[in-house]
C-alpha cells in the first residue's frame, strides 16, 4: 500500500502503483517533519522524567511495610481506560474552571490556556502521560530492585559508605539494564501514544501535538491518503522495531 | 549516621504522600463530580464544594434515548468477554505448547518474532489495513470484526504469560505423573491445568482489563452499531458544550470495573504488566 495511491471507490479498493513517490513525498512533508520533531521531544521528556520519578518512588517504596498496597496505588493510573484519564486532564487543566489553574492564581500566577496554546498542549501532554505512565516505570525499577543480590549492599554497610554513596556507586550501577529497558519500553509505547493525545488536543492547536501515530490518523481517516499515510505508518514501524532489536539486545546482555 | 537515616525516612514518607495524592486526587474527583450539577461543576473547581449531590447524570446516561452508554456498554459486554475466552483458550493451549514441545530452533525463533511484532507494532499502523480488510470483507462496526482484532492484539501477551505460569510447575510433578501412566492428555487437564488456573484466571483479567479500556481500534472500525463503552464516553467530549457531569458519570462507570479488576490482580501485577520486560 505505500508504494501506491489507493482509493476507495464502490467496487472495492483501488491500487496505483507509484513507486517510491510516497516516501518522496515524506522528505519534503514538513508537517511530517515537524511531527516527527514532536515526537522526539515528547518521548524524550517523558521517558527521562518517568524513569526520576519512577526510581524515587520505587527507592521510597521498598522495604515500607504495606508497599504492595502503595504498588497497587501507585499502577492504578496506568491501568485506567484512557478515555478516563483525558477526561481527568481535560477537567483539570481546563482553562475556566480547571483545578489547575485554580491553585496558579490562589499562589498569585496568571491562569495558563493549557490546552489552548501551541506551547503548553505540549506540556500538557507530557503532564499527562507522565501521570498515567509512571507507575510502569516504577513497577519494572521496582521489581528490579527487588531482584538486585543483597552482598554489595552489605559490603557497603561494613565499609561505612553513606546512603549517597551506596545509592550512587552500587544502586545505579546494577540498575543500568533495568532502567534502559524501562526507557525503551517506554519508548515504545509512547510511539503508540493515541487515545489521550486525541482526546485532549485532536493534535492541535495547529498541529502542535500531532504525533507521527495521530499524523497517521489524519493523514488516512481525514484526508484519505491512504498511500501516503502507509508510508508514514511503515516509517513509525521501523521506529518501533529498531528501539525493540535494541532492547531485546541489552536485556540479553 | 543515626539523623541521617531519620531524614532519608522522612523524605520517604514526604514522597509516598504527595505521590498519593497526585495520583488519588483526580480519580476521587471523577467520581464525586459524576454526582455533582453542570452547573456547580463550572461554577467551582473544588470536588467537594457542592452542597448538592444528585443522581441526575446516571438517569441521564442510562435512560435518556440520545445517551450512547448504554449500547457501548451492551456491546463492551459482549465484545470484551467474547475476546477474552478465545485468548484464554488459545493462550492455555499454545502457551503450553511452545514451552514443553521441541520445536526447531528456528521456527521457535520466527513464532516467537511474530508474537513479539504485534507487541511493539504501532495501533495506527495496524489500525489503517485492519480498517481496508474490514471494508473489504464487510465487517466494518460489527463485534466480530472487534473481537478478531481483540484477539490477536493480545494472544502474544496471554501466551507468554501462560508460559511463565507453565515454567512453574515443577517438572518433577509432571513426570510423576506420566510415570503412574496419566496419558498425555490426562497429564494436561488433570495435573497442569488445575495448578496453573490462578494463572490463567490472572491472564484473563489483564486481557479483559485490556480489552476494557482499549479505544484506538474501537474508534477505527467500528462507527454506529458496535461502538464500544470507551468510545460512547468519549462522545461527550469534544461536542460545543461539553456535558461534565454525565461525561463524569459514563467514565465511573467504565472505570469502576477496570479498579476491581486491579485490586483482584495485585499480586500478579509486576509479572503481568513487567512481562517482557524483566526478561526481555
Amino acid at each position: 500500500m505505500s508504494f501506491s495511491n489507493v482509493v476507495f471507490e464502490v467496487e472495492g479498493v483501488k491500487y496505483n502503483f507509484i513507486g517510491l513517490e510516497n516516501y518522496k513525498k515524506i522528505l519534503y512533508d514538513e508537517l511530517f517533519s515537524r511531527s516527527l520533531n514532536v515526537t522526539l521531544l515528547f518521548s524524550i521528556v517523558c521517558v527521562i522524567v518517568e524513569l526520576i520519578l519512577g526510581l524515587v518512588l520505587a527507592l521510597a517504596v521498598i522495604g515500607i511495610r504495606g508497599s504492595m498496597v502503595l504498588r497497587t496505588i501507585f499502577v492504578m493510573g496506568m491501568m485506567l481506560p484512557p478515555v478516563t484519564v483525558a477526561l481527568i486532564w481535560r477537567t483539570l487543566l481546563s482553562s475556566d474552571f480547571g483545578i489547575v489553574n485554580y491553585i496558579l492564581t490562589l499562589l498569585g500566577f496568571m491562569p495558563v490556556n493549557w490546552l489552548g496554546d501551541s506551547i503548553m498542549a505540549v506540556v500538557s501532554i507530557i503532564i499527562v502521560d507522565i501521570w498515567h505512565w509512571t507507575g510502569f516505570v516504577f513497577l519494572i525499577i521496582f521489581a528490579g530492585l527487588v531482584s538486585l543480590p543483597i552482598e554489595p549492599f552489605e559490603a557497603a554497610k561494613v565499609d561505612g559508605a553513606s546512603s549517597w554513596q551506596t545509592f550512587k556507586f552500587i544502586t545505579l550501577p546494577l540498575m543500568r539494564s533495568t532502567l534502559l529497558v524501562a526507557a525503551l519500553f517506554r519508548m515504545i509505547d509512547i510511539l503508540q501514544a493515541f487515545p489521550e493525545i486525541w482526546l485532549l488536543t485532536y493534535g492541535g492547536p495547529s498541529f502542535a501535538t500531532t504525533i507521527l501515530n495521530i499524523l497517521v490518523y489524519l493523514i488516512s481517516f481525514q484526508w484519505f491518503n491512504w498511500g501516503y499515510a502507509s508510508a508514514v505508518s511503515l516509517i513509525l514501524l521501523f521506529l518501533s522495531i529498531a528501539l525493540a532489536i535494541l532492547n531485546w539486545r541489552i536485556s540479553k546482555r | 549516621m543515626k539523623s541521617d537515616f531519620d531524614l532519608l525516612v522522612f523524605l520517604k514518607y514526604v514522597v509516598i504522600a504527595l505521590a498519593l495524592i497526585i495520583i488519588i486526587f483526580p480519580i476521587v474527583s471523577i467520581f464525586v463530580n459524576s454526582f455533582r450539577l453542570n452547573r456547580d461543576i463550572i461554577v467551582n473547581p473544588i470536588p467537594f464544594s457542592s452542597i448538592e449531590f444528585t443522581l441526575r447524570n446516571y438517569e441521564i446516561i442510562f435512560f435518556d434515548p440520545a445517551s450512547k452508554i448504554t449500547k457501548g456498554l451492551v456491546n463492551s459486554l459482549i465484545v470484551v468477554p467474547s475476546s477474552v475466552l478465545l485468548v484464554s483458550i488459545f493462550a492455555l493451549f499454545s502457551g503450553y505448547g511452545l514451552l514443553r514441545f521441541s520445536f526447531h530452533r528456528v521456527i521457535k525463533a520466527i513464532m516467537l518474532g511474530l508474537i513479539l511484532l504485534t507487541r511493539i507494532l504501532p495501533g495506527v499502523s495496524a489500525a489503517v489495513p485492519y480498517f481496508v480488510i474490514a471494508k473489504m470483507l464487510n465487517v466494518y462496526d460489527t463485534h466480530l470484526i472487534l473481537i478478531l482484532v481483540y484477539f490477536a492484539k493480545n494472544l502474544p501477551f496471554a501466551i507468554f504469560m501462560m508460559m511463565s505460569f507453565f515454567e512453574e510447575v515443577p517438572k518433577e510433578v509432571e513426570e510423576s505423573a506420566s510415570i503412574d501412566g496419566a496419558s498425555f492428555l490426562n497429564l494436561f487437564f488433570k495435573v497442569v491445568v488445575p495448578l496453573t488456573l490462578p494463572g490463567l484466571l490472572a491472564t484473563a483479567i489483564f486481557v479483559y482489563i485490556f480489552c476494557w479500556n482499549e479505544y484506538l481500534f474501537a474508534f477505527f472500525l467500528t462507527q454506529e452499531k458496535a461502538i464500544t463503552l470507551p468510545i460512547a464516553v468519549s462522545w461527550y467530549i469534544g461536542e460545543f458544550a461539553i456535558e461534565w457531569g454525565e461525561l463524569n458519570a459514563s467514565a465511573v462507570i467504565s472505570t469502576i470495573p477496570v479498579i476491581i479488576l486491579t485490586l483482584s490482580i495485585q499480586k500478579y501485577l509486576i509479572r503481568g504488566l513487567t512481562l517482557g520486560a524483566i526478561k526481555g
